[in-house]
């Protein structure tokens, strides 16, 4: 594009900014202030008081466990949901006949289902299975969750792939599954990456699962560590602020390292 | 693109990763590990499930020291956080996962686990260890039972609600604090001409609301008129008192008693609370909690302005002023899963000096008999002097309605009471409203 | 077209192309893992519609109570408006904010990546922690409003009107779930051939016009993609309704999935409860299938393929 600064753009992206930091700005002060100073200056005061004290409440218990418990269920969430619906995906939009229409409609039709609707079944059907209290207890509901999702946005993604391409793989004498190692999951990088975030995401903020499904601490997720700062009449604010940042603090250096990648990966999203 | 290929074989491996770790998971697997190192332990350990919140301190020292000496099982402590805390017990203690011994409200929220047949009846319990029935006030006691039956054993302090107030306000104003329903509306009137909010509400939620029913049903008709309704006759919400309590509230909402932007009003500290604390609003009807939450984020106005009286009476009501309304105290049940002689003598720690000491370090009122022996060690000794005395004289200690009767029936009355309030409905349309809630 | 044609013509082509199809036999795994996981306890929810249950023992059949009830329930249909009133509302913030956004961060320029990284924050926060927060700063006395009344009057009482509720939500989804667009845009934008800005400047369009003539008709499929992320969010999403506003004041921001939350786990009526879970799945399904066929997503196939 033209290389003339664009004062337009600019003057919202400084509004934008301010929309986004006064929230930030808040946990962030709210966690280095103390109990007494933020209730008196109320979330957006300027800093009075500054105590690390409640990253050291936060580290002292076990909330380096249940960060670690987090990460093990989101990346297995996002990879188990991926592993399934790329082939489902395949087949959706390379299969024929009944089989793969049919497969599209069920999942078109499992969009919507409110995972807090169907919680009471989930309980007995992950107990019956012996998952009950295990990391599995809570990867595979949510990736079964993310899963009409996740083959919406592949398909639309696979549908771009033209016949050309195909063609070439099936020259080449390439089986169904070679044109899928080779053609179909690299050319689905963006949906892919889509995915990843969005599962992830999800996964990363899953409450009513892991709450119903686990049981001891050693499976417990940092969402539900959180909440042990809320209290039936009140709450720790600077301490569940302090975990917020805590759990935040990876993820914002995952994405400062990978951010390139990320919108490199993001390229084309949904096909052009 | 080539050196994309490897993607396939690399998320298998990181599923094979993430199995493994599951399975190293597994393998520390708390229950059915019994250590036996106490003499004549049995190897079975009995989990607790107790709201994880700043007072559970008392429950987490009681299990060691229990663990040590036990002469049957364990004692494993499972704190569970508040959110969600009724959505788990609901999908628990039906079937697998279910908890040992588990903390809950008594009343009507506990009614429909004895009634499912999970919940142990404490008459053995009593048997094995008759102290432990008479070691509790038995108004308190009373809460947990059900057909004469008992189902919990007190585990907290007692909660009562209380008129909470600025003192320096008041004196300001050149007021007392109200004994009264006109003094109050004086009061009311007095502070809205100084521009200070007269009375602090957290409109966002719905359980503030329920407070001032609870107060006023019972100053207007007394206790019978509630008790019907928990008895299960849902047509006593059409009871004259509860008409004329409705109108008590909505005359104060309409004459500005809450301020002009209540609705708005964060539920505690930042918001309700600290209105209080601010001096921004001169009164403060809430359980006997809010002391110990003010007092964290403001020691200096506690130990200076902080004044608190038992809810105004209303002149010419059935009710006895006495009368006490709030949470009597939660109690621990015990279910079909625990190991029943663990259980009870676990439960049987509930009054022993240690605990009773820990409720009242951290500023609890204990329901145990023996609780005024300990009062003076408080740090706030005359506080609980006051709810003790307040809650040994009054003739009736009303639990909250959503806990009396459920809140399966009381959540959707809740929200009513929030839109009166809010004159979203008039005092005739909250009674047609509520009637025609009828479970 | 032509290509197919003229593979059509050469048998020695359909053997290969046939031997590069997968078999239904790919879509097993998925589909009974979906089965297992989503259809069974939802088969479950739907039987639970007919039943009377509290949540222990042993469910009751009692026909079409339930379902008697809930159309019998005024509050399902307002539940149902406020929902979709939401939904429209969140689309019609998020989606062009997005793309703007999304559109300036793709820029080459350092100070855009810089912001374009705050920007992102938001979406590594967990959703409760949000909602928890922005309660504090809705606060009429102490929050945002208490600071803005002093500018411009008013009593701060916002976010306990019917209108301040639901703006409020509108306004916290956005903040949360406008640097996932921004971002799927930001990708989007990047993917764009130069060489058709090139052209448009050679053609003297101005920056306006090529952000409608070129960018937008290119970012065609991350409009859609980002659409049915916001329509399956809104339709199923309750967190941050049941932490900042409780379906408050009253019921006027009580949202069909919480209205459902609620009926089951707060009045324990499973029933009924699940027969609103299942009038929320048609719903859901309705707009979705709606969604899909007006984009073309429901398409079987490739359109490039010809079929």
């Amino acid at each position: 594009m033209k290389p003339r600064p664009n004062w337009i753009a600019g003057g919202l992206s400084v509004l934008w900014l301010g929309f986004i930091t006064i929230p930030i700005y808040a946990i962030v002060a709210g966690s280095v202030a103390t109990g007494q100073a933020y209730m008196k200056g109320g979330p957006v005061a300027a800093p009075a008081s500054f105590t690390l004290d409640s990253f050291v409440r936060v580290l002292a218990g076990p909330f380096l466990r249940y960060f670690l418990n987090t990460t093990i269920i989101t990346v297995s969430t996002v990879v188990l949901a991926l592993v399934l619906a790329l082939p489902l995906s395949y087949v959706v939009v390379r299969g024929k006949g009944w089989a793969s229409r049919g497969v599209f409609r069920l999942f078109l039709f499992g969009l919507a289902i409110p995972s807090q609707a169907v919680i009471i079944p989930m309980f007995w059907v992950i107990s019956a299975i012996g998952l009950y209290d295990t990391w599995w207890g809570v990867v595979l509901p949510t990736a079964a969750f993310s899963m009409p999702i996740s083959v919406l946005i592949l398909t639309s993604g696979m549908r771009e792939i033209t016949n050309d391409l195909y063609e070439a793989m099936a020259l080449d004498g390439a089986s169904a599954f070679k044109t899928f190692i080779r053609l179909v999951i690299p050319l689905s990088k963006p949906s892919i990456a889509t995915l990843c975030v969005f599962n992830g995401l999800h996964a990363w903020n899953g409450f009513l699962f892991p709450l119903v499904l686990t049981q001891s601490d050693d499976v417990k997720v940092v969402t539900l560590g959180l909440y042990s700062f809320i209290f039936q009449y009140g709450a720790d604010f600077p301490a569940l602020f302090a975990a917020v940042i805590l759990s935040a603090i990876p993820l914002v250096l995952l994405y400062l390292f990978a951010r390139r990648a990320l919108v490199a990966g993001l390229m084309g999203v949904g096909g052009k | 693109m080539t050196q994309k290929k490897h993607f396939y074989p690399a998320a298998l491996g990181a599923i094979a990763i993430a199995l493994s770790l599951v399975a190293c998971g597994d393998s520390d697997e708390p229950s059915g590990s019994g250590t036996g190192d106490a003499a004549g332990a049995n190897d079975t350990v009995t989990t607790v499930w107790r709201i994880a919140d700043n007072t559970e301190t008392p429950v987490a020292n009681a299990v060691p020291r229990f663990n040590t000496s036990s002469q049957f099982g364990q004692i494993e402590f499972q704190p569970q956080v508040n959110q969600g805390y009724q959505d788990k017990m609901r999908s628990s203690l039906g079937g697998s996962g279910r908890p040992g011994i588990y903390q809950n409200w008594g009343g009507g929220n506990n009614r429909d686990y004895v009634e499912a047949g999970v919940v142990v009846d404490l008459a053995e319990a009593f048997e094995t260890y008759p102290e432990l029935k008479s070691a509790f006030m038995p108004s308190v006691l009373d809460v947990g039972s059900w057909d004469g039956k008992y189902y919990g054993i007190p585990l907290s302090g007692t909660q009562p609600v209380l008129l909470f107030y600025n003192k320096a306000l008041f004196a300001d104003a050149g007021l007392e604090a109200p004994t009264t329903f006109s003094e109050l509306q004086n009061a009311v009137d007095v502070f809205k001409g100084k521009g200070i909010i007269p009375i602090s509400l957290a409109g966002t939620q719905a359980w503030t609301h329920q407070i001032y029913w609870q107060w006023l049903v019972d100053r207007v008709g007394g206790p019978e008129v509630f008790q019907r309704i928990a008895d299960g006759d849902w047509s006593g919400w059409s009871d004259p008192a509860v008409l004329k309590a409705t109108e008590m509230i909505a005359d104060l909402a309409s004459s500005g008693a809450f301020g002009d932007n209540y609705a708005s009003v964060n539920y505690g500290a930042g918001g309700s609370e600290t209105l209080l604390s601010e001096g921004k609003a001169a009164m403060y009807l809430m359980g006997s909690w809010a002391y110990g939450s003010i007092k964290g984020s403001d020691p200096d106005f506690v130990a200076n302005d902080l004044g608190y009286v038992n809810p105004p009476a209303v002149e010419g009501g059935k009710g006895d002023p006495r009368d006490v309304a709030g949470n009597p105290s939660t109690f621990f049940s015990v279910t079909i899963s625990a190991d029943k002689d663990t259980a009870f003598a676990f439960l049987n720690e509930m009054y022993s000096e240690d605990y009773v000491k820990d409720l009242i370090a951290q500023g609890e009122v204990p329901v145990t008999m023996n609780a005024s022996d300990y009062v003076d060690q408080a740090e706030d000794p005359a506080f609980l002097k006051y709810q003790l005395d307040m809650v040994q004289e009054a003739p009736v200690f009303q639990q909250s309605w959503d806990t009396a009767i459920g809140d399966d029936k009381m959540s959707p009355v809740k929200t009513e009471m929030q839109r009166l309030i809010l004159g979203q409905i008039s005092p005739t349309e909250f009674i047609e409203a509520v009637l025609a809630l009828q479970p | 077209m032509t290509r197919k044609r003229i593979a059509d013509e050469r048998p020695v082509h359909r053997d290969a192309l046939k031997t590069g199809r997968p078999g239904a036999h790919w879509a097993v795994p998925g589909a009974l893992f979906f089965a297992l996981f989503a259809l069974v306890p939802l088969g479950v929810v739907i039987y639970l519609s007919f039943t009377t249950w509290k949540g222990l023992g042993d469910p009751q059949w009692t026909g079409l109570t339930s379902w008697q009830e809930l159309f019998r329930d005024r509050y399902i249909p307002q539940s149902v408006w406020i929902m979709l009133g939401l939904l429209v509302a969140t689309i019609c913030v998020q989606l062009p904010v997005a793309a703007l956004l999304g559109t300036w961060a793709a820029g080459p320029q350092r100070n855009r990546a810089v912001l374009a990284s705050i920007y992102f924050l938001p979406l590594l926060l967990s959703t409760a922690a949000i909602a928890i927060v922005w309660k504090q700063l809705m606060d009429p006395n102490f929050g945002l409003p208490a600071h803005l009344k002093e500018l411009v009057g008013g009593t701060g009482d916002f976010i306990g009107t019917s209108h301040g509720a639901l703006i409020t939500l509108v306004m916290v989804g956005a903040w949360q779930y406008i640097p996932f667009h921004m971002l799927l845009f930001q990708g989007a934008v990047r993917s764009i051939p130069d060489v058709l800005y090139q052209a448009a400047e050679i053609d003297g369009a101005g920056r306006v016009r090529c952000f409608f003539s070129i960018t937008l008709p290119q970012l065609r499929n991350t409009i859609i993609t980002s659409l049915i992320f916001m329509v399956v969010g809104g339709l199923t999403g309750f967190d941050t309704v049941l932490i900042l506003t409780m379906g408050g004041p009253g019921r006027d921001t009580t949202t069909t999935p919480l209205l459902m939350y609620f009926e089951a786990f707060r009045s324990y009526h499973f029933g009924k409860g699940s027969a609103i879970a299942v009038l929320l799945i048609v719903v859901a399904t309705t707009v979705s299938l709606l969604l899909t066929r007006l984009s073309g997503y429901d398409r079987m196939e490739s359109t490039k393929e010809g079929v």
